[in-house]
Order: C-alpha cells, then structure tokens, then sequence
C-alpha cells in the first residue's frame, strides 16, 4: 500500500508536471518551415525575421511580407510555398500553431530578457538545429525561477544573444556573466508583481 | 479637543450617526448581511449545482487517465504586412477631441494592436489642464473614461431599419436623399432636420450650406441639457450672440448659486483644475481661495465648498436680490436696483452680508456662478453682477462669440408646422429626442404626422420606434470630425479605427449626401472647412499634420467683449418673476438635474456608470426622490433602508397633471420641503439600461427645470434601492471609540496656521513609531536592486472634489468587473477604488458638509492580509509593493476578512465571463496587459503594477541605473484626477513629488494606530473658513 501510494505520488509528481506534459511539444505547422536551414544552415539572424524581440514584449512572428521578401525571387514557385503565396496575395494570415505559450496571468517580455543578455537558447534550445519547432523547456513557474535566483548560466554580452554557437562554460564568458550579475545590475526580481499581474 | 473643527461629528449614513447597533455589527465584518454565503443565482438549485461538480470531476478524470491535459492546440495569425511604425502590443495613443457630457474636451487615445481600449484626456489641451508645453495623458472625467466602453456597446446600432425590419445601408440612404433633394425646386419647403447641440464648426458650416440651398428648411437645434438658458441670458443683455467661459484660477472667492460648475455643469474638468490650483495650501504658501455655496440639492460643488447653505429653490430669487441689495448697500455701485420680496431667514441674513463683504473685499479678484438651468433673466443679473465685481475686466469671466448654431429655429415652429402636416420629411440627428424631451412635448405625436422621418443615431433608442427609417451613427473613435470648446479652441477629431459595423455613417457624409452630386468623405469635408478658416499658414498640409499630433488647431481668435447692455431685461424679469405661493399641505419642491453617472441618459447603457455610486446619495442603478430626513419624516416617508435590507418607500409624485411613481431616499443637506430628481433613468432601451430607475421627463415640462410644487401620495409599496454608503466602514481598533483615530481629519486654514501638526493630535499609535518604516527589505541581497525604489501614494482630501473619474478610469485600466444591483446589495461591488463620503455637521443644519475620501488599497508595509494568507498568494515585493498573485489564490478570503480598510474584492461568481458572454463586444476593451479575473480569487488595488514593471523595463534599458524616474510612472487613477488629488511616485527618493507630499504636516495614515504602516497617506482636509460665519 505504501509502495503503491509513493508510486502514485511519484508517477503524478513526474508526469503531470510541464517537464513530461510541455517539453518535447512538437505541433504540426501548416508550413514545413525548417529552422534547421533557414537559422543553421543559411545562417539568417534571428532577429531577421522576429524583428520586434528587442523592441517588445513579443517576439512577433514576420509578417507574411517577409517571408516573401525572399521568396517572390528564391523558389517562388514552390509547391510547399502555396500557402505563402496565398496569404500574400489574399491578405490572409497564416495559422501557425504556438508551440511556447504561456498562461494568461503569467506575463513574459522579451525585450526585457534580451536587453539583459539572455540569450534566445536559454529558453528556445538549438533551434537551428530543429527542423520542426519543439518546446524544450517546461516553462513552469519552477524553472522560471532557477533562472531568476541565479541568472548567471545564462548570461551574454548583448551581441551574442542570437548566438546559437556561443560557449557560455569560457573562462571570459564566466567572468563576464558574474561581473554583468553583479555589476552590471541584472538581478531578475522574484517578487510575485515582476509576473503576476 | 484641539481639533477645534473636527468636534463636529464624521458620519456616512444616519445609522452611523445614531450608532445603531447593526451599524456597529457591521463595522467588524468584512461582508455583512450574507455575502458571504453561497447563493445560486435564479434557475440555479443545490442539487444541480452539486451534479455539475461531480460532472466536472468525472471529466477531469477521463482527461487525465487519457493524458490530454495540454491546452487546446492555439493559433498566432501573424500579420499580413506589418505597417510602418507600428509593434505587437506596444500602443499607440492619438489625438482627438469630443463633446463628452458637460463640455468639450481634448482627448488622447490608446490603441492596443488597432483597437482602442482607453480614452483619457489630452494635457495640451486647455480644457484638460492645458499645460501646453507637455505632450500626453491629462485629466478628464468619468465620462470621458467610460467612452471606451460605449464604443463597444453590443446594443449600439449595426444596420439601417425601415420600420424596425432591416434594410440594407444604400436603400436606406437613398431613401433619405430622394426624398430631401426632391423638395429642392421648392427650396426645400416641408422638410425640417432637428439636430442635438453639436459642438463641430465644420458640421454648422455644412448646415449654413444647406440652409442655402434649402432656404425654407426647418434646422432646428435641440438640447437635452441645459446651458440654453445662459447662451439665451447673456445674448439678450449684451444684444449680441455670445456664451461664457470662466478662468477660475484668477478668482479669490467664488459664489455657486444652484451650480454645479465641478459636476455636472460646464466645462468641469478645466473649472475643477482652475479652481484647485488656487486653493492648493501646499504649494501656494497657505494662501486659499474660498468657495460659497448656496444650493437646494447637494451637489459636488456643494460639498467642496466653505460655507454651504442648503436654501429652497423657491427663495433663490429672493437671496440674489438681497445679496444684489447688500452689496449696493456695502458701496458696490449696480446698474439696476432689485427690492428683496421678503426677508431672508435671520442666519442667513448674517451669512449673506459675511459674503458681500468677502466679495467686495476681492473685488477683481471674486465671481458668481449660476446654475445653467436658472432662467435667461437670472443669468443676466448675474451676469451683471460679476461685472459690476470687475470679475469680467479681470477675466475670471471671458465672453466670446457663441459656437453654436445661430440660425436655428425652435422646437415649437417645428411643433406649429407639424401639427399643420406642413412637414414631408424631417432628418433627426443624435438626442433621442422621443425620451429627452420633457412630457409636454409629445415628440411622438408630431412624428406620426410626418410620413418620412430619418433617425441617425448611436443606438436604436425610443426615438427609433417612432421614425420610418434609422440609420445607425459612427463612435467619434470611428470619425473624422471637429470640435469647439467654450473658450474658442478648435480641434480636430481623428478617426482611430473603422466603424465596428458597415452600416454606420457619420453626420457630416449623411448631410453631405444632400449637398453635393458626388458627396465627400469626412475627412474631406473637414479638412477642406479647417483649411478655408482665416489665419491659416500657406503650407496647410505641414500645419493640419502638426495639429493632429497635438490635438488643438492653433488658429488664434479675438476675444471681443460687446459694449451693448440691456438692463431693463433684468428688471422686467425680476418683475415677472411670481412669488411662489405656500405650498399646499403633502408638496414639495421639486428640482430636475442632469445625473452625475448617467447625465441625460445618454449613459445609461453604460454598465460601468450604472455601476459607480453617485458621490452624494450612493446609489448604484437607479435614481430617486432626493429628501432631506427632516422632511422625509414631516411627510411620513420612509427613504432609509432597515439594515439587511434595501426596501423605501414608494411614492407617486404628482405635478402638472402627469403622475410618476418613484422611490424615496434620504439625504441630508437637501433643503427643507425640496425634492430632487435627477434624470436619465428610466429608460425603455438597452440590455443594461433597459427599466433601471425612474423616468423624470414623464413629469418635467419644457418650461422649468424647478417645479413650485408637486404632490407627494405614499403607495404603500416598497421599493428596494441599493446604495453603498455604508460599505466598506472602517472601525480600527474594536471596543472604546475614544481609541480610533477618525479616518477624516479636517481643520480650518486659520487653526492649520497656527497648529500645522494638528493632524496628530488624535493619534494613539506614537507617529514616529507610525513612520520609522520604510521596508528592512529585502533579505536577499540579490534583490536590493528592486529594494531601492519604494512605491507610495498620497491623496490630498483638500482637492478631492468626489467626482468618481479615478474610480472609472481604474475599471478602464484593469479590467474591473461589473456585478449588478443585487450582488452590490449584497456588498460585493468590484472597484477598486471606493469613494467614502462623510457628512460633517447637524443632520437637519442647513450648513450640513460632505467630505469625500478615496480608498484604494493601502499597500501596508506591515500588511495584516499577508500574514492570513495559507497559500502565500498576497506578499510584498522588495519595492513595497502588495503584490496579488491571482493564479495562486485559493478563495480562502482571509486576507479579506483581515484587512481593516476594507479594500480586497471577491469574485463571487465568474463575473468577467457572465458580463463578456452578455455583452460580446466588451471584450476588445480589454487592457490586454491585466489579467482578466475568473471565479474564486481575490483582486484589489495593484498601484498599476502593469504600469511599474513597463517603466522598470524601460529605465533598465534607457538608465545605467534602471531607475525610475519621478513622474515617468503616472497611475491610471493620478493621470485622470482633475484637480491633481492623488500623487504617486518613490517615497525612498527625497526629492520625488510624492515624498514632498507626504513630508507636509498634514499628513497622515488612515488607522495608523493598527501600526499596518500604510504606503498610502492622505493630507488632511482644510476648509478656508470666513471667521465673520464661522
């Protein structure tokens, strides 16, 4: 009975929480938009085409404009582009499906976590290496928090946020990460208001 | 006592002031009289309510065991193109301009992601403060806040009707164009358009267009508010078309006669600014003006006022005649000579010679106001009086070229030609004239003699019931538009998003369509009208951008004061003027005024307006025979409700052979045998305006806004009127009155001068103990960033007018829930901020006061609801901020019950969605930037923590020290306070607005010996009393 009872405890504790349920979510796209080429292989910012990150709270996702940018010249006869070329033409958006959200009462701002030099992998993972987006972090108030007592795992010099290949474990990326914490004033609140409101 | 003034008793209700013993009971609750008890609402049984429970459990236990528990898959539809300039979630704010209410006023807009979702004033224009020099949010008032939500009124008009069947919108107005453009060759004989009093020069020039081309046309300019009777007073004295427009900051002592220049008359945002910026005893070294009061209802005016003096309607002739008199006989040389029909009551007497001596003694310096709802001829005496103070050389009083329409017929020439069936075709604009107009003109009547009748207006309203077509009106959000304030400033109105609905048309395309082959659009038509004005630069293109940025035309105009004065309109007019007989035995008085929520009832499909309580009586959702206790009692009335109950007596009121049946309430301070109704209720429109009160034009007539006398018969039926006058009662400490400190603390600037420390006088708790705070926070040093800006508010009792625009613009800002009668009566209102009233002085005084108290959450640094909470769901944040985490919150209500300001709100039902699912459309108000509230949680004042933790983000990316800086962080209810009432800021900065504030000697914490060590503190009252009156 005991045995059963902690192995219920046990089983809910793991497999209820966003770690089992949230990470690994891997929703089908409407478009077999690859990261993998676009952000690894081609090598484009992402701030090419999430280019409201540093300027709001949202990382908006580009404007169907954007996408074709590049496209009304690049495989602009595409099968796998139809549905760019419609939404363009038909002034219709495109339902992407979202894969990292959060609760309605939980508020989150990009602009903020960039302009202290977080970088997009703390949260997103390789996502130049993906060739579907899939959430990678639990996004629960637990794992928020770790970041938020001791930001400095997950600090960078602000030109190195995008970075995908920046190696955080340096001597000199350390000693910049602590002096940035300490310094350089970025100490994240813990307060429940700094989310929560 | 030290506190000479405060001897005077402080109390909220008679119940208060009698201390009865269910009073007191209910100062020790948090929730009296069952709100805290589970009650299903109507269809809604036990039984059921336990079944969906289990129901509910069952499923979440299907969904658990198949492992679907993720969300529902959700979408992000990006945009299409992104326009220029614009960001996801980061808003925009435009400059417009609307009459809103009691007069225009210049507006800024915020618009999340294209939808606007609030309206607050514009700083650099003068009717919001005119600080010409700022860009950005001003002040406005509750009507202006609550017009965010009247745009998405679901009962506002989506499409043409043709005798209530819908027809399509080119049908309709080619309906309307034929059958206009056809009586052309007549010169447009048989046609009439009646248009509510619009405020657009560009729509006026329009009219004079059309009146040119149709020179027989009837255009006939109707007002359901009263400021005729000025417009008609001063044109007539001074023979020639002007209106008034004050600079009450030049003024040292003011005199209100009826009127209500800080409510609901005039321009008041800008006479409210005005008048407290010269009575700031802060920042004016203790120099105060002073404000008389002699008024029969109670109106704002009435309570900031000095000296009050609360005088039937029928004796205000008479008083201006006698004070006319004094001041002659005191050496003020007059133009004319007035007799006083009888003499004044002894104390009043007294009182009167106090004041003409106080005026002459500011002679330049002093003025008269009078109520706009006073006849022509009392408005020209007055007039001539404040000339005679040199109030208008001084330019207290400007008077300019009126803005309205001055060719316009009356309502009677229309009446005559209808009854004769002169009329083919009349166009009605906006006014709902059916409900408005007062019951001796049967509005209806002459619309059914006239086969085609066009109605544009906002909504479908009683006047549509009655016309062949309607034609729905654009929101001034929806529009492009002009606007003409009282003192001459043009503005221009800017359209911030398309019109919710297709069928809409605005007023100037729907003239537009009768005047030209091929009609314009809006924005041609007014910028062609702004470009043809006089004065204009060549490069009109670079100007008119300029202007809508800033939001006011800076084309200058003249002021010019006429010479001409015709005083014998004065005399005739007193002398016509027939003494009121004695009332006959079971009459009142009776008195009509404009609603300080709802106004003429244009607001009364306005959930937040019904919902806010009028700051005098209290009342939410409905209005009421308004009686003084003493002549309640003299009739055997009864219009105070039994605690734990909400019934009144029903009376049925009797006057010019109409009959209305309404319910009784007392308020102290009305004057003897006078009873006010106030309109706008009562109305047959509206899923929430829908049978709410009582609807006093069935007995008003055009004629007077004061009746001499009205029979009063008791029903015998009861009528329940809910009113918040005694929620949220403050007690302290239980047990001996003698150690609570009053929440009010009030003193004359004479005893202030002396004793600047007065304030404390009463306290039990040591005030250095009361003060030695500021937060040993944090303990984590990690988080000493956050420690070093200390957020504090501090309220100043002395501007507090009560005018309910914070308490509005809170619901704008955060979402706030509206919970109707029932659930208010059951003390479960959600608004954050309340607006205590206290009565000061005798019950039966005629000199009786009201003083109005703000109360938001106090933000205690030694908070008593954090310690009660068993989930940790309230706790303070290292900037002393009282932090709400919603999703956390239990329901326990603890923190509640454990508060002593009374402060914490309970969502006892799912309010937000029940309203949202009602009224679909609500939700595109919403702050996007506030959670929105569910079932079962607990919310309260959040000092806009939205707003803090933006300008955080902000100053750590434009400030090496991420500090905030002083004035850059403005919460929802600061911003909108007219009179600069309520300061926010840092109280760890010395140097911030707020800590200059709290450093004054009257400062002080409400309940300060609980040792709770509130964040926010209020600044004593202090009335600039005349010692002549004492």
């Amino acid at each position: 009975m005991v045995v059963f009872g902690t192995g219920l405890i046990g089983f809910v504790w793991y497999y209820f929480s966003p770690k089992y349920l949230a990470v690994g979510y891997t929703p089908a796209q409407p478009i077999n938009f690859s990261h993998q080429l676009h952000a690894g292989e081609l090598g484009l910012d992402c701030k090419y085409c999430h280019s409201t990150v540093e300027k709001t709270s949202f990382a908006a996702l580009p404007s169907t404009a954007t996408c074709m940018g590049c496209h009304n010249k690049v495989l602009s006869n595409s099968p796998r582009l139809a549905l760019v070329r419609e939404s363009f033409a038909n002034k219709t958006p495109i339902p992407w499906v979202h894969v990292y959200s959060l609760p309605r009462y939980a508020h989150f701002d990009h602009n903020a976590h960039l302009s202290a030099g977080v970088g997009c992998i703390s949260c997103h993972g390789r996502i130049d290496k993906m060739e579907v987006v899939s959430q990678t972090t639990p996004l629960s108030m637990g794992w928020c928090l770790e970041c938020h007592r001791n930001p400095v795992p997950n600090l960078r010099p602000k030109g190195e946020t995008t970075n995908m290949l920046y190696d955080p474990l340096t001597p000199e990326a350390r000693a910049f990460a602590s002096a940035a914490h300490s310094t350089g004033l970025i100490q994240p609140p813990q307060s429940c208001g700094a989310c929560h409101y | 006592m030290a506190q000479q003034d405060n001897n005077a008793k402080l109390w909220r209700s008679l119940n208060d002031l009698s201390n009865s013993p269910e009073f007191l009971a209910k100062l020790d609750k948090e929730f009296p009289q069952g709100a805290s008890q589970l009650e299903m609402r109507e269809g809604m049984h036990r039984r059921k309510f336990l079944g969906l429970i289990g129901a509910s459990m069952a499923l979440a236990g299907v969904a658990s065991t198949t492992g679907c528990i993720r969300r529902p898959k959700e979408q992000i539809y990006a945009e299409n193109s992104r326009a220029e300039n614009t960001l996801p979630g980061v808003p925009k704010h435009f400059a417009t301009s609307a009459y809103v209410a009691s007069g225009v006023l210049g507006l800024m807009v915020t618009s999340t992601d294209g939808r606007p979702t609030k309206i607050d004033g514009n700083i650099s224009h003068p009717m919001n403060g005119g600080r010409s020099t700022q860009k950005g949010v001003g002040p406005s008032n509750s009507f202006a806040q609550a017009e965010i939500l009247n745009l998405y009124d679901p009962d506002r008009g989506q499409q043409c009707l043709r005798k209530d069947a819908p027809v399509s919108k080119s049908d309709a107005l080619s309906a309307f164009s034929t059958a206009f453009t056809a009586t052309q060759k007549n010169g447009g004989e048989g046609t009439a358009i009646l248009f509510e009093t619009s405020f657009s020069p560009a729509f006026y020039h329009l009219l004079t267009q059309v009146q040119e081309k149709y020179p027989k046309m009837l255009l006939v300019e109707f007002d359901s508010t009263y400021s005729q009777n000025r417009r008609l007073g001063l044109s007539t004295l001074v023979q020639s078309p002007v209106d008034v427009s004050y600079q009450l900051s030049k003024a040292n002592v003011v005199l209100s006669v009826d009127s209500d220049f800080l409510g609901t008359e005039g321009d008041s945002v800008c006479n409210a600014n005005q008048f407290i910026s010269s009575r700031n005893s802060n920042t004016n070294g203790l120099r105060m003006n002073r404000l008389y009061c002699v008024e029969s209802g109670f109106s704002l005016t009435g309570a900031a006022a000095d000296h009050r003096y609360a005088l039937p309607n029928s004796q205000t002739v008479n008083f201006l005649a006698s004070l006319a008199s004094e001041l002659a006989r005191q050496g003020l040389v007059l133009p004319f000579t007035l007799k006083p029909t009888s003499e004044l009551p002894v104390r009043l007497q007294k009182w009167t010679s106090a004041l003409a001596k106080d005026l002459l003694q500011n002679k330049g310096k002093s003025a008269i106001l009078i109520s706009d709802r006073h006849p022509a001829w009392l408005h020209a005496l007055v007039f001539s009086l404040n000339e005679s103070l040199g109030a208008l050389e001084a330019g207290i009083l400007q008077v300019q070229t009126q803005n309205h329409f001055v060719n316009s017929h009356d309502l009677s020439s229309f009446a005559q030609k209808a009854n004769k069936k002169g009329l083919q075709s009349v166009l009605i604009i906006g006014g709902n004239p059916a409900y408005n107009l007062p019951s001796d003109f049967d509005f209806p009547a002459f619309l059914n003699k006239i086969p085609n009748s066009f109605y544009l207006a906002f909504q479908p309203d009683e006047t549509a019931d009655y016309v062949t077509h309607y034609i729905p009106q654009t929101h001034f959000l929806e529009t492009w538009g002009d606007t003409q304030a009282s003192d001459g400033t043009h503005s221009i109105c800017q359209p911030l998003i398309e019109p919710l609905f297709a069928d809409c048309v605005n007023k100037y395309e729907l003239i537009d369509q009768i005047l030209c082959e091929t009609p314009r659009t809006s924005y041609d038509i007014v910028s062609s009208y702004v470009e043809s004005l006089p004065g204009n630069a060549k490069d009109f293109k670079t100007s008119w951008r300029e202007w809508l940025s800033s939001g006011v035309v800076s084309l200058t105009k003249s002021l010019q004061t006429p010479k001409a004065r015709n005083h014998s309109f004065i005399k005739n007019g007193y002398e016509g003027n027939k003494t009121i007989p004695n009332l006959p035995a079971n009459s009142l008085h009776l008195e009509f005024s404009l609603d300080r929520s709802l106004y003429d009832g244009r607001y009364a499909n306005n959930a937040w307006l019904q919902e806010t309580p009028d700051s005098i009586h209290k009342l939410v959702w409905d209005n009421a025979l308004l009686i003084n206790p003493k002549t309640a009692q003299a009739l055997g009335l009864s219009g105070l409700p039994k605690p734990g109950s909400s019934d009144v007596d029903l009376v049925s009121v009797e006057c010019n052979g109409k009959k209305l049946e309404i319910a009784v309430w007392e308020v102290p301070g009305i004057a003897d045998s006078t009873a006010v109704i106030q309109l706008g209720y009562g109305r047959s429109f509206g899923r929430v305006g829908e049978n709410v009160g009582f609807n006093a034009n069935q007995i008003r007539t055009s004629q007077t806004w004061f009746e001499p006398s009205a029979k009063i018969t008791k029903t015998g039926r009861k009528y329940s009127l809910v009113s918040t006058q005694e929620h949220g009662s403050m007690s302290g400490t239980p047990g001996d009155a003698k150690d609570r400190t009053p929440p009010i603390r009030e003193t004359t600037l004479t005893h202030f001068k002396s004793q600047p420390h007065f304030v404390h006088d009463d306290e039990v708790l040591p005030v250095a103990e009361q003060k030695n705070n500021l937060f040993a926070f944090p303990t984590d040093p990690s988080q000493s960033k956050w420690a070093r800006q200390q957020w504090g508010m501090s309220i100043d009792l002395t501007s507090c007018i009560g005018c309910n625009a914070c308490s509005v613009a809170c619901q704008a800002e955060n979402n706030i829930s509206v919970v109707g009668k029932e659930e208010v009566f059951r003390n479960r209102e959600m608004s954050w901020i309340r607006i205590d009233r206290y009565f000061t002085g005798e019950v039966d005084d005629p000199e009786i006061r009201s003083i109005f108290q703000p109360i938001n959450c106090q933000h205690c640094e030694n908070a008593p609801c954090e310690a009660v909470c068993p989930v940790t769901a309230t706790a303070h944040s290292p900037d002393g901020l009282n932090d709400m985490a919603y999703n956390r919150c239990v329901g326990t209500r603890y923190c509640a019950n454990n508060c002593p300001y009374k402060v914490r709100r309970y969502n006892f039902f799912n309010y937000s969605k029940a309203d949202d699912e009602r009224n679909p459309l609500y939700a595109m108000q919403k702050n996007p930037n506030v959670t929105v509230r569910f079932r079962g949680v607990m919310e309260k004042c959040s000092y806009c923590v939205q707003r803090i933790n933006k300008a955080k983000t902000l100053a750590s990316i434009s400030n090496t020290q991420n500090l905030i800086e002083d004035g850059q962080l403005v919460t929802a209810c600061q911003s909108v306070c007219p009179t600069g009432a309520i300061v926010f800021g840092d109280v760890a900065d010395p140097k911030s607005s707020v800590s200059k504030r709290k450093s004054l000697p009257q400062d002080y914490s409400i309940l300060g010996e609980l040792n709770t060590k509130p964040r926010t503190t209020y600044l004593a009252r202090i009335r600039n009393v005349n010692p002549e009156i004492g």
